[in-house]
């Protein structure tokens, strides 16, 4: 039977703590053996001097034997281990420039790394912060004869689901379109982000509140003027007092009161929403939220635990038509629904693109590593001596490739080290910097699992790296080293092979980068330079929502309209002003079903649709959308007159393919309406998305109390900004303005997330190209310096300097090419993978690819050249002097 | 190095150091010459596969070491056999007798 476990521990530990005394112990053994050999050998009859050297003889190697000794006492591999990286440390402190440059290549390979995999960890694979979110999803009406799946609710329509339904445990509804609530209780009016909700909402994200409570269904109606707070806005308003759970605050002249404030993950819709509050606190004035027709609410929901989302959809659809049976007129077509789980929803635009930039920072390390890997490979030379002495000592050569390898694992566990504390940083810049262009940024942080990652690749990194050099490195011609002492009788081809595998590895990968960053940067540009279909300079965009109590009537709306107007007409620089309800690339509008008059009825549920916006008579010319038929509107269109409208060219092909746009009729409902002119497409939604069929109605006569002010300056637009803040705060103190921007930032806006990964992208392709020009360089110097002996004597000999720069160039060049070659055989099914970020260009764009090969192989010839030019001066007498 | 050796010399080593406190308990120098002796000087135990194979044993807790005094009041490593050590002596003993008693059948005249 063996001892017991718990002595084996003990023994081992004291082994590693009390290293010191273990050996002074074994060393106090040897001595007492050694001393009673030399006794027993002066009994024998010997001198002392000869007792003690017989003794001294019969002992045998002192060292060796006490390697062999330790050896069997257990505890040796850790013992190793701890002894190995001391010596490592100790190598790289002895050592800073080296030690800088790796743990610098490997400290931007694994911080990228880390950095990237916290965001897409902290947005792709962390779970939403709700209590079982993956039963959360977002729920849309569909109408699949109009091609509508993603359809908005209704208020009633949202309650009658929630109701009926018996596979959802619970829906809400919300929407941000009725605009904020404007906080009057302070010195400023402010607006506040209010997100309009259905008790519904509350119970389906199944957050607690910090402090207090959420909307309950029985205050909807009646003294429903209730508030819950934000947990950002809370801090920075009311500076975190938690006495302001049962306050008042003062909202455009009404008193709402306090019930709640949300804990700080609370951020949904999304982190700009500061308030949320009933959605029948909205007047029926401004949005006739009890009308079953009007579509405007968004709704999540709760699936029951053990429902499939497909079980429910289904379930849903169903509930969808008997809707569709109990009121024909206002749902007709609707009957069906779709599911989203909401984690999928919120992340889905953006997965593809951070997966690929986690690829590309996978091929960075790749670079870093092979750059490193070349480092030690050529360093290994040098060490030959001390390998070689090692082997004699008595070290086997699994022993002196653990010893590399742990050297190795130092490096890059210390490089990783650096690493974390550059991803850090990393994250910091990468969440600023996307300032609302990433969902669920705020949620990103480096923590637990992510520094685990770290650890894993810095480990990995370590015995990848080190694990070719200490291969080559113990076996290199041990004895042929002690011998000669020099330091280049290795086998050169053998050593340059594994130098330029290392290469042929580093471009390939480096060319893979390139062309994706390449088609990335393509992309954007054919995507900023599509047409907007206005033009986009020189205008200034204010945007207001009117509070619908300060301003009931439509006569009141256009009131403050036109005097808004007026006052901004006015303004000097200012060449035209127009009105429009959503700018173009805003992403939201409103949309109606509309029949031709004269044309055969549609089936009943495949009315055509298309979108409507308010415009002022002038807005056409100011934004200059090109009027080519017909005529804009005017003021002689009285607003109780016939309606008019103005449709836009997709619109006027759809109704009227064989022309006579202008004097057609359309019925909208109730109404008919005349079209009095056709202007140009304009990209409405986003630049990606072809142009829809638009319907453009005179404000006059359907206005609405959210519109955009359009200026038309002569100058930089921003500085008439201050002077429209004022022409509205003379006016009305007490309206908030939503936004001011430049229609032409507006437009760079809508690009923004595309322009974000292609930086990004370029960014680290650029790196991937700095490190594989730093490693060609590298080894070409390194080989360059071994072959200086071959060079000097040629050159002796009579070659021709430009000869042997040529044969190093040559040499230099070499791994390159098959390095190209197959860098392109593996970006062609690899860049497959991007198409769904492009836009217009194919995986396959000759362009990017040719430019890719054309950068590497410019920077690979530089790289190479600089030490070939070095070594044409080199005068062949010194080099054979060293001999 | 000690993995090297055929094993069957590796376990008499082993047998024999067990053997040897199981009669008295002694330090490293003491088992070498008892084995010297006692084999009549044939069997020589050399100091580099003594210890190993003291540590080794110490290792597999079939023996213990203690710090204490030899005879001679100088101060040295005494080893003891433990139980479990006890028990390990007569499996090998047992295994040495079968050894034994096999090759010399192959040994004997036909």
């Amino acid at each position: 039977m063996r001892g017991s476990v718990l002595d084996r521990v003990a023994r081992r530990l004291r082994i590693l703590f009390r290293k010191s005394q273990v050996e002074a112990e074994m060393s106090e053994e040897m001595r007492f053996h050694l001393e009673m050999e030399v006794q027993a050998n002066i009994q024998k009859g010997m001198s002392p001097a000869q007792a003690h050297r017989e003794a001294l003889l019969a002992f045998g190697g002192v060292e060796r034997f006490k390697e062999r000794a330790r050896d069997q006492r257990g505890g040796r591999a850790v013992d190793d281990l701890w002894l190995d990286g001391k010596l490592a440390i100790r190598k790289l402190v002895r050592a800073p420039g080296f030690a800088l440059v790796i743990l610098l290549t490997l400290g931007l390979g694994v911080g990228a790394n880390t950095a990237i995999f916290s965001v897409v960890s902290s947005i792709l694979l962390r779970p939403l912060p709700y209590p079982s979110s993956e039963r959360l999803v977002r729920v849309f009406q569909a109408a699949p004869d109009r091609n509508s799946t993603r359809g908005s609710f209704s208020l009633l329509d949202g309650r009658d689901w929630a109701e009926r339904s018996t596979t959802m445990e619970s829906l809400g509804l919300y929407s941000t379109l009725a605009g904020g609530l404007v906080f009057t209780g302070g010195d400023e009016a402010r607006l506040v982000e209010t997100a309009y909700v259905t008790p519904g909402f509350f119970e389906t994200l199944g957050m607690g509140a910090l402090h207090g409570r959420f909307l309950a269904p029985e205050e909807e109606y009646g003294d429903n003027r209730l508030l819950v707070l934000s947990h950002g806005y809370w801090l920075r308003e009311h500076g975190g007092d938690p006495e302001v759970v049962g306050r008042s605050l003062d909202m455009e002249g009404q008193a709402y009161r306090v019930v709640g404030i949300m804990p700080p993950d609370f951020a949904f819709p999304g982190p700009e929403v500061e308030a949320w509050t009933f959605l029948t606190v909205i007047s029926e004035t401004s949005i006739p939220i009890h009308s079953r027709g009007v579509r405007f609410l968004n709704a999540i929901g709760r699936l029951r635990p053990g429902t499939s989302w497909e079980e429910a959809e289904a379930e849903l659809s169903s509930v969808a038509m008997g809707l569709e049976e109990e009121f024909p007129e206002a749902n007709m077509g609707i009957t069906r629904s779709a599911l989203v789980p909401l984690q999928d929803f919120m992340v889905g635009d953006v997965r593809l693109a951070l997966l690929v930039l986690f690829g590309a920072v996978g091929f960075i390390l790749i670079i870093a590593c092979a750059n490193v890997a070349n480092v030690l490979l050529a360093r290994g030379i040098g060490r030959g001596q001390e390998m070689a002495l090692r082997s004699a000592l008595g070290a086997g050569r699994s022993r002196l490739v653990r010893q590399l390898l742990t050297e190795s694992v130092v490096l890059g566990l210390l490089g990783g080290g650096v690493g974390v504390l550059l991803s850090v940083v990393g994250v910091e810049l990468l969440v600023n910097g996307s300032a609302g262009l990433l969902p669920r940024a705020w949620e990103v942080e480096v923590q637990g699992g992510v520094l685990l990652f770290a650890l894993v690749v810095s480990l990995l990194t370590g015995l990848i790296v080190g694990l070719l050099p200490a291969l080559a490195g113990s076996r290199a011609g041990l004895s042929q080293e002690l011998k000669d002492g020099s330091t280049r009788g290795n086998t050169a081809t053998g050593q340059g092979r594994l130098h330029q595998g290392l290469v042929v590895a580093q471009v390939t990968v480096a060319v893979v980068l390139l062309v994706g960053a390449g088609l990335m940067v393509r992309s954007l540009d054919r995507l900023r330079g599509v047409d907007p279909g206005f033009e986009s300079e020189g205008l200034l965009a204010v945007s207001m929502v009117l509070s619908d109590s300060r301003y009931p009537e439509r006569a009141d709306h256009m009131g403050i309209y036109h005097q808004i107007l007026e006052g901004y007409q006015a303004l000097p620089g200012v060449e035209g002003v127009g009105i429009i309800r959503y700018l173009p690339l805003h992403g939201s509008g409103e949309s109606l079903e509309y029949q031709v008059l004269g044309s055969p009825p549609p089936p009943q549920g495949q009315e055509p649709r298309a979108w409507m916006l308010q415009v002022s008579e002038d807005l056409f010319d100011v934004m200059g959308i090109p009027l080519l038929e017909g005529r804009s509107f005017s003021i002689e269109d009285e607003p109780e007159g016939p309606l008019v409208l103005v449709i836009n060219r997709t619109l006027a092909q759809t109704a009227f393919p064989n022309g006579g746009a202008v004097g057609g009729v359309f019925q909208v409902g109730e109404t008919e309406a005349q079209v009095i002119g056709v202007v140009g497409d304009v990209h409405q939604e986003s630049l990606r998305d072809a142009p829809r069929p638009t319907v453009y109605v005179y404000q006059e006569q359907i206005p609405r109390i959210g519109m955009t002010f359009v200026l038309r300056t002569l100058d930089d637009p921003l500085q008439f900004a201050a002077e429209a803040r004022r022409v509205v705060r003379e006016l009305d103190p007490d309206q908030p303005i939503s936004s001011i921007t430049t229609v032409e930032a507006a437009v760079h806006g809508s690009t923004a997330q595309a322009g974000f990964f292609a930086v990004l992208l370029g960014a680290f392709a650029s790196l991937a190209f700095l490190l594989a020009a730093i490693g060609i360089y590298g080894v070409v110097a390194h080989l360059v310096a071994k072959q200086l002996n071959e060079v000097g004597i040629r050159m002796a000999l009579g070659a021709r300097p430009f000869e042997a720069t040529r044969m190093i160039i040559w040499g230099g060049m070499a791994p390159v090419f098959p390095g190209l070659v197959l860098g392109v055989i593996l970006a062609i099914p690899l860049t497959r993978l991007m198409q769904g970020l492009l836009f217009s260009i194919t995986p396959g764009d000759p362009l990017s690819y040719l430019g890719g090969a054309v950068l590497l192989t410019a920077a690979a010839l530089m790289a190479t050249l600089i030490p070939a030019l070095r070594a044409m001066r080199i005068d062949p007498a010194s080099l054979l002097r060293y001999e | 190095m000690g993995k090297g050796k055929p094993p069957h010399l590796h376990g008499a080593l082993d047998l024999l150091i067990l053997r040897c406190l199981s009669i008295d308990s002694m330090h490293g120098w003491g088992v070498s010459k008892y084995i010297q002796q006692t084999s009549e000087g044939v069997l020589e135990v050399n100091q580099g596969s003594l210890y190993p194979a003291l540590y080794r044993l110490e290792d597999q807790g079939w023996i213990r070491a203690e710090w204490g005094t030899a005879p001679t009041g100088r101060k040295a490593k005494i080893y003891h056999l433990t139980r479990s050590g006890a028990k390990q002596l007569a499996v090998e003993e047992s295994e040495w007798a079968a050894f034994s008693t096999a090759v010399d059948r192959i040994l004997a005249p036909a």
